[in-house]
């Protein structure tokens, strides 16, 4: 047995018995109540407001930017930007998001300090797709998002 | 029935060999495996590691953010790759079928569809009664600040229609600040991004 010497003649002992029952019982209370709760799904949110009333989480000062606006129609994306509009067509059945967000990024390139954008959709539009805009348009910086129903 | 006898009742059922047998060098040990040591010691240290790795792995899978919403098979939330975390905040529920708030049945959605209104009246009392019942925790000194936030969970296949309405009568009632209740997906990774650019 390993010891030591504590002064005085006396020698104290350093084994030591950890004791593990106490403590498998622990880890496995653990485990059974992380099973129960556990949730597999991760949920998050993406903030929009309404247009054009509705105010952003924005801390920055308005400043003059471009009047940028997506509207999301069956045929696929219409996107202005200012006196400029280009439709995006759909590539078959799916918005075609890959070009969308190549076009947004290039008008947050030439305009670095433009971060409000207009989404409009049809009234037939699945809210996935509208979902899938917002996305797309957070992922181009563009955080400060508006909703709105498409004019005609 | 002979005394002896009467002491060995109940036995162990198994082959029993003759006095000669048993002693064989050859035959013997094969006889003898049942009076070997039968108390065997559990392998302690891998098991606690795999306790502790099973712990920790559940740790970080832990999320209470299943609480925030009503999760119902009704309702297929699409997926985002940009979200935020899901704050505490008035649920509206928007299935194909139903528009609830905080599980309580509002209205048809094939009714919301016909109606010629933006707004959905039922919704929006409800959530004017939210707004006061809040007003009135923090007269009485609950924390917290009104800040207008709903979240929207709804089907991926509800016509934006619907949610144009749900989202005029949270505006109308006082809640500015939208949440899209979203399923997490990955982000696009730089790599892909590029491709899709070439």
């Amino acid at each position: 047995m390993a010891s030591i010497n504590a002064g005085g003649g006396e020698k104290k002992s350093l084994d030591l018995v950890i004791p593990l029952v106490p403590m498998i019982d622990m880890l496995a209370m653990m485990i059974t109540f992380l099973m129960m709760t556990a949730v597999w799904t991760e949920i998050g949110r993406l903030q929009v407001a309404q247009a054009p009333s509705g105010p952003s989480d924005s801390v920055e000062p308005p400043k003059p930017t471009l009047q940028l606006t997506l509207t999301l129609t069956e045929r696929g994306y219409l996107l202005a930007a200012g006196a400029e509009s280009v439709e995006i067509p759909k590539k078959g059945e799916e918005y075609d998001s890959a070009e969308l967000v190549k076009k947004l990024k290039a008008i947050k390139k030439d305009n670095p300090d433009q971060r409000a954008i207009t989404v409009a959709a049809e009234d037939s539009v699945e809210y996935q797709f509208l979902v899938m805009a917002v996305d797309k348009c957070l992922e181009s910086e563009l955080p400060d998002i508006s909703v709105t129903a498409a004019m005609g | 029935m002979a005394r002896g006898n009467r002491d060995n009742v109940i036995v162990v059922p198994g082959k029993r060999p003759g006095k000669r047998l048993r002693a064989s060098r050859v035959f013997g040990a094969k006889f003898g495996r049942g009076k070997r040591e039968s108390n065997v010691e559990l392998n302690l240290t891998s098991m606690i590691d795999i306790f502790v790795l099973m712990v920790v792995f559940l740790i970080q899978q832990f999320s209470a953010d299943g609480d925030l919403l009503f999760m119902t098979e009704k309702i297929r939330m699409p997926e985002a790759a940009f979200y935020e975390q899901l704050e505490r905040a008035p649920v509206i529920q928007v299935s194909q079928e139903d528009i609830m708030i905080e599980g309580a049945l509002i209205a048809q959605v094939s009714d919301v569809a016909q109606e010629e209104l933006w707004n959905i009246q039922r919704l929006e009392e409800q959530l004017r009664d939210h707004k006061k019942a809040f007003d009135a925790l923090r007269m009485a000194g609950a924390g917290g600040e009104f800040k207008g936030d709903i979240n929207i969970q709804a089907d991926r296949q509800v016509p934006f229609k619907i949610i144009k309405k749900v989202m005029y009568s949270a505006n109308q009632a006082g809640y500015f600040n939208i949440n899209f209740a979203v399923n997490a997906a990955a982000r696009p990774t730089a790599d892909a991004g590029e491709a899709s650019e070439g």
